[in-house]
Parts: C-alpha cells; structure tokens; sequence
C-alpha cells in the first residue's frame, strides 16, 4: 500500500463521518410540507394529527404526526417504499410516495400558510 | 481478453450473493470490481466501460430497478477509478483505486435509487461510504495479490 492509499482510506471515512454528522446535527424540524399533485399542506409537528391525501390516479396516503414526527402511515401504492421510510423529524428530512406524487418534507419552524390549493 | 474479463465479473457479482450480506440496502462486497479496475489498468476506459455495461446488463435480469442502480453505480465507479489511474499513478496503489471505485459506484447507486424511489434513502451515504472504504480496502488487497501474477502470465504491462 501506497501513502494515496491511506489518504483516499482516511478522506473517504472521514466524508462519511462528517455526513453523518451532519445528518444528525439538521437540527429539529418544526413543520411537515406535504406536497401533492393539487395542494401543498403544512402541519405543524407540535400538533398530532392523522390526515389522508389522494394522489395521482386516486392512490390515497395516509400522513400521520406523532410525537414530532412526521410518517407516511399507510398507503396504496404497490411497494409501500414511503411508508418504509419511518419517522421523519430533522430539518431537510424527506420521503416520498413516488407512485401517488405525493412528497412530505421536514422544514423549519417559521410562519407560512397552513394550506395552499391550487 | 476482454470477453474473459467481462464473464469474469459477472460471475464474480453472482458467486458475491452466496457471502453474507452486508446489513446495508444495496452494499455489496464487489467482488466484481477487482475485474473493472484490473481492465482500467491493463487495458484502458473504453474496456473498463466495456465491463461496466456487460455487468449492468446482466442486471437488469434481475429488474429494471437493478439494472440501472448497477449501470449508475458502475458508470461512476469506472469514471472515478480511470481519472484516479490517470492523475495519480505513483502515489496510488490498486487499493487506493479501489476504494475510490467503491465510494462511487455506492454513491452512483444511491442516486439512482434516490430517483427510482425515494430521496430520503440519502440517509444511507455515510454507512454506504464507510462500507466502501472498508470492502474497497479488501478488493484492492485481493487484487494488488494477484495482479503481479497477471502480469508474469499475461505479459502485460500496467498503463
């Protein structure tokens, strides 16, 4: 083994540290948006509420908020990849239901509208 | 040569599966890319690429999905190893080569996996990169063992 070696080694742990660090440290999420085909939907994640959202092709998610944080509970679509992501809580956060285009992503506390229709 | 290399490491990407998985989504032990380094090498990129897309499209037998996860994966592994071969040939090793090759082909893969499902499994890059380091550390031992016999049977040179 050459000195590049050890550095290439060294570099690649230490970018995996580093981000998952950062992953870590995001820091709490104050809101769940979710995004639809036809409405975008912020929830408080202070607020425990269980709401359902109907995709494309009327495939329906169900989106829960449960001590901070926010999960696809169930859905319809074929491979329930969306609902396998678990608990989302950190700012920058995200899952999606790609089937239904139905996506929810954990953002900041701040103001904000709690509902747009288009 | 090249037809050898290529059945090589398709059958070293289907033998792989008989070792204990890793217990990451997608981490493999990459066997496979011991072939593609060593094409890299002896040969050039277009035969590095060449290995690349045979592998990839063995894969998608297995499902679209995991044929273009393998193509992604490979393409960005090919490309990173063939410009590290290039820019960095006295102070790095097979090995160095290799864990640069694991890092991206983990990475390659997990984008494409982040468009064809979710872009929460990008949650998944640090344990993916720390695998690399570690399987790409191994692979590159194998392969800095066997590549001086290569070379004495094959009179090959090293580019």
């Amino acid at each position: 083994m050459k000195v590049g070696d050890w550095v290439v080694l060294a570099a690649t742990w230490l970018a995996a540290l580093g981000l998952g660090l950062a992953f870590l440290l995001g820091g709490k999420g104050g809101m769940a948006v979710v995004t639809t085909p036809t409405e975008t939907v912020t929830l408080p994640l202070s607020h425990d509420t269980v709401r359902t959202f109907t995709g494309r092709d009327g495939m329906a998610v169900t989106i829960t908020v449960a001590d901070g944080a926010v999960r696809f509970a169930s859905s319809e679509c074929p491979d329930r990849v969306c609902v396998h992501s678990g608990a989302l809580s950190r700012r920058g956060a995200c899952a999606a239901c790609v089937p239904a285009g139905i996506t929810v992503t954990v953002a900041a506390t701040g103001g904000g509208v709690d509902a747009i229709a288009d | 040569m090249l037809g050898v290399l290529c059945g090589l490491a398709v059958a070293l990407s289907f033998l792989e599966g008989w070792l204990p998985a890793l217990p990451l989504p997608g981490a493999k032990w990459g066997l496979s890319n011991l072939v593609t380094m060593t094409a890299l090498s002896l040969f050039g990129l277009p035969q590095g690429l060449a290995v690349t897309v045979v592998k990839a499209g063995f894969a998608f037998f297995r499902g679209g999905a995991a044929g273009w996860m393998s193509l992604a994966g490979g393409l960005c592994s090919t490309l990173v190893m063939a410009v590290a071969l290039r820019l960095f040939p006295r102070r790095l090793s097979l090995v160095g080569v290799s864990i640069l090759g694991a890092a991206g082909h983990n990475t390659g893969q997990l984008l494409a996996a982040m468009l064809l499902f979710s872009p929460a499994l990008i949650r998944y890059l640090p344990w993916l990169w720390l695998a690399a380091g570690a399987c790409g550390l191994l692979t590159g031992l194998v392969t800095n063992l066997i590549f001086p016999a290569l070379q004495r049977n094959f009179s090959l040179r090293r580019e």
